[in-house]
């Protein structure tokens, strides 16, 4: 799952950034508010984390923006005001949900999990796809009934396969999907994650889509 | 300030002072001038008196006729023998108050007027002279006719000059004693019209609240008080920014502290997940403990800030919603604690008791006072121990809208009770958390809802605090 996090302040980004990098997510790091602007229209995310205090654009300016040209993307918004106008307003503006700083870890990961649930039209953060169970919440899988063993970037692929049956996913999106703007990725990074996962779990499960990409086969 | 007077008053006392001193002077040199005026006057008749008397007598006559003179004056006088003081129908009151006599140069008399019944010892020496006749003040010419030798003394009585003054004087004293009381009325008058913008500006000061302070707005200001209404709203526009400035520091240094919290507790947080070493994780515990103490303080200052800026809207509330509101909040955590926690709200469902059901809605800034009612409640959980009583009532007497809260805990003692109001104030040895600010945020809910706060020992043997509504309309 890719996230875009917006916060200008240097020690709370970096903290959340490590924090959910460790449950498999990759996060892309914007402290400026137009970027983060630009960023969120012309890249996939699946979630976009927002401070409402931003240098250059506020945060309330890049939502309303956002939700103008369409882009649906599911949005946290973290912010210090706490009074229930700037709640209102916030939502009102379109975001999903509202995190008051300061806040816990734990609220954090589970308000991201809740809300990447909604988007995908799930009820629980177990999510059951053919032959593959999968918890986000403890960022468990199981192939039939079995638990296996998986890196965190295998994970994060078999998370995204999960979330998305029957698509073909392209080479690009699943790198953008694990590494995000920093990795560092050798040509054939992907292949190696996706032999792995057939590895762990079935060759047949995955499909090749020559020239392409991949595909999670249903059954 | 010991110098406490009326502009008003004062200027019109120093001037009535100064125009009575004025017009007591001017009354002393008219009375002066009058009496001078009316001497030579008088002098200058007398004078002609004894001019007339002389050319018509002479000594061969006087000798004479001396007998048929005195006969016909005896008889001629007889209407004007005495000093009555009415006036005979063809005279004038003052001519009678003239005699004459005539002396012979051996100085005996040959001839007087009769109305002069003793005979004084006269100077014989020209000129005029103040003598006493009679026991009566006289002004005398005396003339020597050096034709035919005789002394003519020709006296007027000083009465009709002083008489004369008086009146002369009185007549001009008189419509000023009736002008002076009607001048200090004006005089009055004006000036406190003359005040009147002055009052206006008073009227505006008085009516400023210092969270909204507004420039004085008045038409046709005098020179003389413009500078100070210029100056005023200056210092208005002055209070009123630094007031909100100050109001703004709080909310924005709460703000600021938020950022860097929030960072220290997610980097605690996620070295919590993955230490494995159990006396890093104690420390861990301990700094996420203190995060999130700090984080309460912020908060509180937070609210204590918004509370005094008080920049919320007054709405109509009932006061029983916000003490259910508070109940359901804070229920849980009291029996955490295996508190008895009780709310005691008498429900009047039927139609009679529409009347006393009015009497629970108050306007209020719902926020704020749910904040101070949960905090006095937060309190009392916390500072009662586990087992003890807490009951939130609320209730009318008097037609006061009440809401108690009272608790078995330890109280607060009765030296404390005004101190425990103040910020950052926290009764030593209690062993609680706190910021020190919650009943400083009670007390500006209070404040701002007209209400009372009362800190009374309970009898469930702690504290009861108690909220008293002004009684509605």
């Amino acid at each position: 799952m890719r996230i875009l996090l917006v916060e200008d302040d240097e020690l709370l980004g970096g903290g959340i950034c490590k924090a959910l990098q460790k449950e498999a997510y990759t996060v892309e790091w914007l402290t400026d508010g137009k970027l983060a602007l630009s960023a969120a229209l012309n890249e996939e995310f699946d979630l976009v984390i927002l401070d409402l205090g931003l240098p250059s654009m506020d945060g309330v300016e890049v939502l309303t923006a956002l939700r103008r040209e369409k882009c649906a993307v599911p949005t946290l918004v973290l912010t210090a005001r706490d009074t229930v106008q700037d709640k209102v307003a916030g939502l009102d503006a379109g975001a999903d949900d509202y995190l008051v700083k300061p806040f816990e870890l734990m609220e954090l990961k589970a308000r991201i999990r809740a809300l990447s649930r909604r988007s995908l039209g799930q009820n629980t953060s177990v999510i059951e796809q053919g032959r593959i169970k999968l918890d986000t919440s403890s960022m468990e899988v199981w192939l039939d009934g079995d638990l296996v063993v998986l890196s965190r970037r295998e994970y994060a692929l078999i998370l995204e396969f999960v979330n998305h049956p029957g698509r073909i996913l392209t080479r690009q999106h699943l790198e953008d999907i694990i590494y995000g703007w920093e990795g560092d990725i050798s040509s054939n990074a992907i292949e190696v994650h996706i032999h792995n996962l057939r590895k762990k779990l079935d060759s047949r499960l995955i499909a090749t889509i020559r020239g392409i990409g991949y595909r999670l086969n249903e059954n | 300030m010991k110098t406490k007077y009326s502009l008003t008053s004062r200027i019109t006392q120093r001037l009535l002072v100064s125009l009575s001193l004025l017009m007591f002077i001017s009354s002393i040199l008219v009375y002066l001038d009058a009496r001078k005026e009316v001497d030579e006057l008088f002098d200058a008749s007398l004078v002609q008196t004894a001019r007339v008397l002389n050319g018509l007598l002479t000594l061969e006559a006087i000798q004479e006729n001396k007998q048929n003179l005195l006969n016909a004056l005896a008889k001629k006088d007889a209407s004007l023998s005495d000093f009555t003081e009415a006036a005979t129908p063809l005279g004038h009151k003052y001519e009678k108050k003239l005699f004459f006599q005539i002396w012979s140069v051996d100085k005996k008399l040959l001839l007087k007027s009769t109305n002069i019944h003793t005979t004084p010892p006269f100077i014989f020496e020209q000129g005029f002279r103040d003598d006493v006749v009679d026991g009566k003040h006289w002004r005398t010419f005396t003339l020597f006719s050096e034709k035919d030798p005789f002394w003519m003394i020709v006296g007027e009585r000083d009465d009709i000059r002083t008489e004369l003054v008086h009146n002369i004087s009185r007549d001009h004293v008189l419509p000023l004693l009736i002008f002076i009381p009607l001048f200090a009325l004006t005089v009055w008058l004006l000036i406190r019209s003359g005040f009147k913008p002055l009052h206006q500006l008073v009227t505006h000061v008085k009516k400023q609240e210092y969270d909204s302070l507004e420039s004085s707005e008045i038409p046709n200001t005098p020179s003389e008080i413009i500078e100070l209404k210029h100056a005023l709203n200056e210092l208005f526009t002055r209070l009123s920014t630094s007031y909100q400035r100050e109001n703004r520091f709080a909310s924005d240094a709460a703000h600021e502290f938020k950022n860097p919290l929030a960072a220290l507790l997610i980097h605690v947080d996620d070295l919590l997940e993955t230490s494995d070493n159990h006396e890093h994780t104690a420390s861990l515990l301990n700094i996420k403990k203190a995060a999130l103490q700090l984080s309460h303080l912020v908060n509180q200052l937070l609210a204590l800030s918004r509370a005094e800026a008080s920049i919320e809207p007054k709405t109509r509330i009932d006061l029983r919603s916000i003490c259910y509101e508070c109940y359901d909040q804070l229920v849980s955590k009291a029996e955490h604690k295996k508190q008895r926690f009780s709310l005691d709200i008498k429900e009047n469902n039927n139609t009679i008791d529409k009347i006393q059901n009015e009497k629970y809605i108050v306007q209020a800034d719902e926020t704020l006072l749910i904040r101070s009612i949960s905090n006095l409640l937060d309190n009392a959980i916390r500072y009662t121990p586990s087992g003890g009583t807490i009951c939130l009532r609320c209730f009318i007497e008097n037609d006061h809208p009440h809401i108690t809260i009272e608790d078995s805990g330890p109280g607060i003692p009765d030296t404390l009770c005004d101190k425990v109001l103040d910020r950052f104030f926290r009764i030593s040895g209690s062993g609680q958390p706190g910021s020190g600010l919650g009943l400083s945020i009670v007390q500006q809910g209070a404040n701002y809802h007209d209400a009372e706060l009362l800190l009374n020992p309970s009898n469930l043997g702690g504290l009861k605090a108690s909220f008293v509504f002004e009684a509605q309309k």
